[in-house]
């Protein structure tokens, strides 16, 4: 018999579209997945049995009488908690917001809803998203769904490991410094950060307003670019939202990388620190060659005073915005992150203006002296193996502080700059853990990022789900 | 020309961090939770400093600049080529 919970989500979807099994059998299936992958991961902030298989009944019965809603009728999904949920309490991975229940549906939940998506639960992530790891002080660590000894990435975690583990088919999650990116790499999905106002993220909890974008984790590029068309496109209600009318993704799969510039950073700060990781970027660079892309090195403007450039304004703007409840309660923070969302009291206000000043000429110096010269540009995502949880916990010392900083290092400058980049498996550690590349564009050429993705993926097959 | 400023930032003291909590509201428990939240924001303070430079390096004005960063990504992806 079919395992259901280790098929693609297209290939799911497609199976409920022509009546191969129900809804009710899918989410019977994700549901069992799901408790399991919550002893092995902790990636669960809660499941929701009874009212998935609710819906999921209810799904069935829209379809036999010809009502189905769209390309995910059916399908089971769940994501990060930080999206509002029609009335559910959305925590934000913390103590502080036990009782927030808002109203409301977030607009990537609204779209997904219409799309037929069903909702089985609220995932875990760091304390209001600021964390790489997946460390969790506050609901316990959501560990890696290869080895639950090693982090699962962050700040969405949770998304990370369920979609890893066969419980889910997808999943959204929000990234200020690479919280899409590690937990896909780290977990072995694929994790796209879009272009800044690509996706309306009203109804989402926000970290850092002028930074924070939302993207789906998914087990395969098609995957992925089936959830993007049906989040991207602009809300009213979101002013950072753009107003572009998104390409087709899913097309942009099967267009292979003949004649595709590839961009080889020429330069230490993306530089792997392990020979398993630089041998697995080696290896991506030979399987685009192979399939017909052109590959070169290339200058790139300073790019070590992006990440923490990107922090100025993400300390500034998360005390900004905890200050009330910092003031209120401060004692429901965890210790460590506590620190965290003060730390905007040290960053005075002229320096904050000025790092959200450089922006724009930063941006318009790095676009137009790397996109000139290549399509795609091919980096780490983490230039380290996946880590261990006990060596990035709190109290690990200089040790921990210098891995946290090689956690975002590869990822936090195209968040201050806001280009796209796409996390796409391309190999494996010596732990057994998945190797990912970077793949980072222009703006709004996510369709690019798949393209080029597409290709990686064929040469390095989804090692996901795996068996909780 | 921009004139850049010198990009080396000590961190703020703790007492300068406790008197902002003070002023602001926010609570800081005390010497030692101040001292991280100055160590935290040096080196963002430090790299805005740095990134003026490289913009001041290649003459560029920041305030000259888009400040809605969406419409400048929007620009940039029109002008593709």
């Amino acid at each position: 018999m079919t395992d259901l919970a280790s098929l693609s989500l297209e290939r799911v979807a497609a199976g409920l579209r022509c009546g191969e099994f129900s809804s009710l059998e899918v989410t019977r299936a994700a549901l069992a997945r799901a408790d399991r992958a919550q002893q092995r991961s902790n990636c669960f902030l809660v499941i929701e049995h009874e009212p998935a298989l609710a819906a999921a009944a209810a799904a069935d019965a829209a379809r036999a009488a010809g009502r189905a809603l769209g390309p995910l009728h059916g399908v089971p999904l769940a994501h990060k908690d930080m999206f509002a949920r029609a009335g559910k309490v959305v925590r934000y991975g913390s103590r502080v917001r036990a009782d927030h229940a808002p109203a409301a549906r977030a607009v990537v939940l609204e779209r997904l809803a219409q799309a037929g998506a069903l909702d089985i639960g609220a995932l875990a992530m760091a304390e209001f998203a600021l964390g790489a790891t997946g460390h969790n002080a506050a609901f316990g660590d959501c560990r890696n769904a290869h080895d639950p000894a090693f982090i699962a990435g962050g700040s969405s975690s949770g998304s990370g490991a369920a979609v890893a583990l066969g419980a889910v088919y997808a999943s959204i999650g929000s990234d200020t410094g690479g919280s899409v990116r590690i937990p896909a790499a780290a977990n072995g999905c694929v994790g796209l950060k879009p272009t800044y106002g690509l996706l309306p993220r009203t109804g989402s909890m926000p970290l850092t307003p002028s930074i924070d974008v939302l993207g789906p984790i998914a087990r395969s590029v098609r995957d992925l670019a089936i959830v993007l068309q049906i989040v991207a496109g602009h809300d009213d209600d979101d002013r950072q939202s753009s107003r572009r009318t998104p390409p087709d993704y899913l097309a942009a799969t099967t267009r292979g990388v003949r004649g595709l510039r590839i961009g080889i950073p020429r330069t230490e700060f993306f530089a792997a620190d392990s020979r398993a990781v630089g041998d697995a970027l080696l290896h991506a660079r030979r399987v685009f060659e192979d399939a017909g892309a052109v590959c070169g090195e290339i200058e790139l403007p300073p790019v070590a005073p992006l990440a923490e450039l990107s922090r100025a304004i993400v300390y500034s703007e998360a005390t900004g915005l905890h200050a009330p409840w910092l003031r209120e309660h401060a004692e429901r923070y965890t210790p460590q992150v506590r620190v965290r969302a003060s730390t905007g009291l040290a960053i005075p206000a002229p320096i904050y203006f000025e790092a959200l000043q450089l922006r724009a000429p930063l941006l318009q110096q790095f676009v137009t002296s790397v996109f000139a010269r290549c399509d795609v540009l091919l980096t780490p995502l983490l230039p380290i193996e996946v880590p261990r949880r006990d060596e990035t916990d709190v109290g690990g010392g200089a040790r921990m502080w210098e891995l946290l900083a090689k956690l975002v290092r590869c990822t936090a400058p195209f968040n201050f700059l806001g280009l796209p980049a796409l996390a796409v498996p391309v190999g494996q550690d010596g732990n057994g853990l998945p190797i990912a590349a970077q793949l980072v564009g222009r703006p709004f050429a996510e369709d690019r990022l798949l393209q080029a993705a597409a290709v990686q993926e064929a040469a390095w097959p989804a090692r996901v789900p795996v068996a909780p | 020309m921009v004139r850049a400023p010198d990009s080396n930032v000590a961190p703020l003291s703790a007492a300068a961090v406790m008197e902002l909590a003070r002023i602001t509201g926010v609570p800081v428990d005390d010497a030692a939770m101040a001292a991280r939240i100055a160590a935290g924001a040096a080196n963002a303070v430090a790299a805005v400093r740095e990134g003026l430079t490289i913009v001041a390096t290649n003459g560029v004005v920041p305030f000259d600049h888009d400040t809605d960063h969406l419409a400048a990504l929007e620009r940039l992806a029109d002008d593709a080529p």
